[in-house]
């Protein structure tokens, strides 16, 4: 990661080319399974927001129409419709093999290579983002006009821009979030129920389990301190103009560049101190 | 007349001597990775945790989703929790098929000692998990017990079958997904369709409508998981249904095996 740096301040060019290779490179390799590429990438995150709302729509006791900020069921609903398609935009940890890779002494090859191992993630970053905003884009322009009450469009084109900044941002922190994860293999071996366990404490605290309005304040006060709530939460309540949410853009923003600099040192330290500790040789 | 009787006492006895080397197996091997085995418990509880939290909240501001009323989900949860434990004390390996098969990793698995699913799928004993089962247990019968419908004695019988159900049709529903890596090599396939199995199945298939719950209950069978038993143990379905339930459970068990050895003979080494 510090390498990363210091390749990015001597050459950002080649660094920025060596990411987009990287990128191109992951997009064959994903659309090369044909059956998975429309189950992982197409459907990816789009099942439990989508029960979501089969759960709410079934409900009894909820307000209908929309009240405000308040609950009711169409808020809730589109709350959730929306959350289907701005989560698939958030950085995924299958979106990274780096444990399996660590725990299996694999990793070996990369240190003798003449670019920094980040640009491998970083790749897959910019591709993950890339083809799910192909696929998020034309999903909501079609369901914002086939059914605009439960999934309105951005409510004008700066709300749009600053939701999509956040979303970005957020994904970034989850990037980093998820390596430094994978990164504690060369101390734990295993760690897939470290990220699973993250995944869950990450969703919930995103809002991207139970929409916002039903969790009490003082748990959505917790929540505002952490990257996942502004990565989906927030962004999702902007999109829908939500005059709170416009004020709350700012410290949205400082909380996310506050945890993306967090996040890079502490990534750069694990990785840093796990190729130390690391032997090269296989479980 | 006693030779079909011995001989099926016979292959179930191997089937525990196999389960039981699994077992002391898998307690070996948790020596190795212990900070995994807290890691493991922690998950589960995590797990428990936001299904707890999520229901918990709802509720404050619904009063039934449904027809299920806090009560019962917390109920529904319980037999939920009972699966997916059970499913991560023995079947945790079946995580591992896609890899295993593009690899070709399963030339052990044709020697067939016994039934190929669960030579595979049971290899990979978790004590850790063991923990969480008497996490989800102790879960389970506080929510039977805080129901209205409360537990008796006479009521023990019905809750072990419920509790066999639960186990039957998890290893059903694994075993099923299992078979479609065979079909789709290199796709990942079962462990996408058990993630999603996961997020359809963690809450009352009522609130997918009439045909929705009958699709995901006989159709794509994800209701033998835990929805069955917990529908069964509640009354929300009739008699009628019960006893059909009861015997379509078990079958989709036999049958997804079956299957599962049947797509295996199509297997060759390295067939990526």
């Amino acid at each position: 990661m510090s390498t990363v740096a210091f390749e990015f301040a001597r050459g950002p060019a080649r660094l920025s080319r060596l990411v987009l290779r990287a990128a191109a490179w992951e997009l064959r390799k994903v659309a090369a399974f044909r059956a998975g590429f429309w189950l992982k990438e197409v459907f990816r995150n789009l099942a439990r927001p989508l029960v979501m709302v089969c759960v709410l729509m079934s409900a009894s006791g909820l307000p209908q129409g929309v009240a405000g900020d308040g609950v009711s069921l169409q808020h809730a609903v589109a709350y959730m419709v929306v959350v289907a398609l701005l989560e698939k935009l958030v950085f995924h940890d299958r979106c990274l093999d780096l444990s399996d890779q660590i725990f299996q002494g694999y990793v070996t090859k990369y240190f003798t290579m003449p670019f920094p191992y980040f640009v491998l993630p970083a790749g897959r970053f910019v591709q993950h983002i890339v083809l799910q905003a192909a696929i998020v884009v034309p999903a909501w322009t079609v369901l914002s006009l086939v059914v605009p009450a439960w999934c309105p469009p951005p409510a004008d084109w700066s709300s749009a821009a600053m939701a999509l900044c956040l979303v970005l941002l957020g994904s970034a922190c989850f990037l980093l979030f998820y390596f430094t994860l994978h990164a504690l293999a060369f101390w734990l071996d295993v760690v897939w129920t470290t990220l699973v366990m993250a995944r869950m404490i990450a969703l919930f605290c995103g809002g991207m389990v139970l929409p916002p309005m039903f969790l009490p304040e003082r748990v959505q006060a917790a929540f505002a301190w952490t990257f996942p709530w502004w990565t989906v939460a927030v962004p999702v309540q902007l999109a829908a103009g939500s005059s709170e949410a416009r004020a709350d853009f700012g410290r949205g923003l400082a909380t996310l560049a506050c945890w993306l600099a967090a996040l890079s040192i502490l990534a750069a330290l694990v990785w840093a101190r796990g190729r130390r500790r690391y032997a090269g040789s296989g479980m | 007349m006693s030779a079909p009787f011995e001989s099926a006492w016979g292959k179930l006895a191997r089937h525990a001597r196999i389960a039981r080397a699994y077992a002391s197996i898998g307690i070996v091997r948790r020596a190795q990775f212990r900070m995994e085995f807290f890691s493991q418990v922690v998950m589960d509880l995590v797990f428990y945790g936001v299904h707890v939290l999520l229901f918990e909240f709802l509720y404050r501001h619904v009063d039934s989703v449904a027809g299920w009323s806090l009560a019962d989900v917390r109920v529904f949860l319980g037999w939920l929790f009972l699966s997916d434990a059970f499913m991560m004390v023995w079947m945790s390996h079946a995580w591992m098929l896609p890899e295993d098969l593009k690899n070709g990793n399963l030339d052990s698995v044709r020697t067939r000692p016994v039934q190929p699913a669960f030579l595979y799928m049971f290899q990979k004993f978790s004590l850790e998990a063991c923990v969480n089962m008497l996490i989800a247990l102790g879960w389970l019968a506080w929510a039977v017990q805080a129901h209205p419908r409360g537990f008796h004695a006479t009521d023990l019988p019905l809750f072990a079958w419920c509790a066999l159900l639960c186990c039957m049709g998890r290893a059903a529903i694994m075993a099923l997904f299992a078979t479609v890596e065979f079909v789709f090599v290199n796709g990942e396939l079962s462990r996408v369709l058990n993630l999603l199995a996961v997020d359809v199945n963690d809450h009352p298939l009522d609130v997918y409508g009439r045909r929705g719950r009958a699709f995901l209950l006989y159709f794509l069978p994800l209701g033998a998981m835990n929805y069955a038993a917990a529908s069964i143990w509640l009354g929300k379905c009739g008699t009628l249904e019960a006893l059909l339930l009861s015997l379509f459970v078990p079958a989709l068990l036999v049958g997804a095996f079956m299957l599962f050895a049947r797509m295996f003979r199509h297997y060759e080494s390295a067939m990526s």
